[in-house]
């Protein structure tokens, strides 16, 4: 991979005899010779110090919704500026943007250079007020990350993170610095499902998501997607429903997604719209009060309902998400019709939340 | 002005368009939905500051809309991407339209 002219020395990292170095972003904990990669072949070691050598290398920025990242209780509708970059310190054999997390496949083309102050000045311009770290795994350019995200934070932007959180808990507790929304991709609670499908392991994916819901400072998403023949089975929907009641919270929303064959998972097809609509009977069944289908073209499991008088909060369209059945509330919406509080987050609206600098 | 009509079709609703002004004036590019009866659902106007390369995701938003009518400056460069999930990052491979299939 090319390297960026300057050189951005990595973070989460120690020093080793022989200048070699521990990374400490992923659990892999990669001992790495000078001269060499990590597993995700982005932080190189170059005589006993670590770069993050894909600084700055992001596909091209785009204009999208929140709802794009499974956020579907954070200020409804809202505009988002989607920021992704190369690699991945995982290797899922499904990944839905494999042409960007596996390096062997990017096409130069695709990749432009940013800086953070280009990130913050796009989204200020054009009145966008969530940037939203996504579509390849945002955890491993963590220094840009930080970097925009506390620039664009200065600016009255909230920083949305879309990860499958295969990280260490100090990296984890660096992003909770940084994000406001966490929309976490649990995939599986099967320990076997990680090890066969992604080239990682579950542990640390449960603890992060765990680490941050106890932090209490974030508002928190949680997505699986549902891959045919993998995880598309009552066993594997209830294993997440009661991990999310035991561990996390009924309010914490669920969205169960639907998987388009790719990369090297191609010999199945995508699983059925009833697949989706027994894994949501069965979450509200066990008391998740808010559940919804991804990827799904319009169908009233997109729709936000209050959980008390059950009037319909957000219709969803396509992306388009109108908020029918809300009113505004001090931090959160209350419900139109029963005054209930959704908690579904708004945006701040204190001056004192932004400070006025030049990006 | 250049013009172009997607038609949507089961499988895809959702484009991402691309939009780049190499110029040193202000481009625009419009859009309309266009809804089974005929009816259109309002245009909307997108503005290209000079120099910039803009992206943003286009979602089928109705049952009965069949597609969009997109119009746009002969100077600004156009490329349309299909989208096969809503969290899904199109690559150069995936671009269906360019300026150069467009009259």
């Amino acid at each position: 991979m090319k390297k960026l002219n300057a050189n951005y020395e990595a973070r989460l990292y120690k020093r080793l005899s022989g200048n070699k170095v521990r990374c400490s972003l992923c659990p892999r904990r990669c001992v790495i010779d000078d001269g060499s990669t990590g597993r995700c072949r982005v932080r190189m070691n170059e005589k006993g110090k670590l770069y993050a050598i894909s600084y700055g290398r992001a596909v091209h920025v785009a204009e999208e919704f929140i709802e794009t990242e499974a956020v579907f209780h954070f200020e409804p509708g809202s505009r988002i500026l989607s920021v992704g970059n190369v690699g991945c310190n995982l290797s899922c054999v499904y990944c839905q943007n494999w042409r960007f997390s596996q390096l062997d496949h990017i096409n130069e083309n695709d990749i432009f250079e940013y800086t953070p102050e280009q990130i913050v000045r796009m989204a200020l311009e054009k009145g966008i007020k969530v940037i939203s770290w996504t579509y390849n795994d945002p955890a491993i350019w963590l220094e840009f990350v930080e970097d925009t995200a506390k620039l664009a934070r200065r600016h009255g932007i909230y920083n949305l993170f879309k990860s499958a959180l295969f990280l260490t808990p100090e990296a984890i507790e660096a992003f909770m610095d940084v994000i406001d929304i966490f929309s976490i991709s649990v995939k599986s609670l099967d320990p076997d499902f990680y090890r066969r499908f992604t080239g990682g392991w579950i542990k640390p994916v449960i603890e992060g998501t765990q680490q941050i819901f106890k932090g209490q400072r974030h508002h928190m998403e949680i997505s699986n997607l549902i891959v045919t023949d993998a995880n598309d089975n009552e066993k594997d929907y209830m294993d997440l429903i009661n991990w999310v009641k035991a561990h996390l919270s009924v309010d914490v929303p669920i969205h169960f997604v639907r998987f388009h064959p790719n990369y090297k998972y191609t010999h199945v097809s995508r699983p059925t719209i009833e697949t989706l609509e027994r894994a949501r009977e069965l979450a509200k069944a066990s008391g998740i009060r808010h559940c919804y289908l991804g990827n799904v073209f319009m169908h009233e499991g997109a729709n936000t309902y209050c959980s008390v008088c059950n009037s319909l909060l957000v219709e969803r369209r396509g992306l388009n998400a109108e908020p029918i059945g809300l009113e505004s509330g001090k931090e959160e919406y209350i419900c139109r019709r029963c005054k209930n509080r959704t908690q579904i987050k708004m945006f701040h609206t204190e001056e004192s939340f932004y400070e006025s600098i030049e990006v | 002005m250049k013009a172009l009509k997607y038609e949507w079709d089961d499988d895809i609703w959702l484009l991402h368009v691309e939009v780049n002004n190499m110029t040193q004036n202000k481009r625009t590019l419009v859009y309309s939905r266009v809804i089974e009866n005929g009816n259109n659902g309002g245009e909307s106007k997108i503005f290209v500051k000079p120099g910039e390369s803009y992206r943003f995701i286009l979602s089928r938003n109705y049952l009965q809309e069949r597609s969009l009518d997109i119009r746009f400056d002969n100077k600004l460069l156009l490329k349309i991407f299909r989208l096969y999930d809503r969290a899904y990052l199109p690559s150069s491979s995936d671009m269906v339209y360019s300026n150069k299939d467009i009259q």
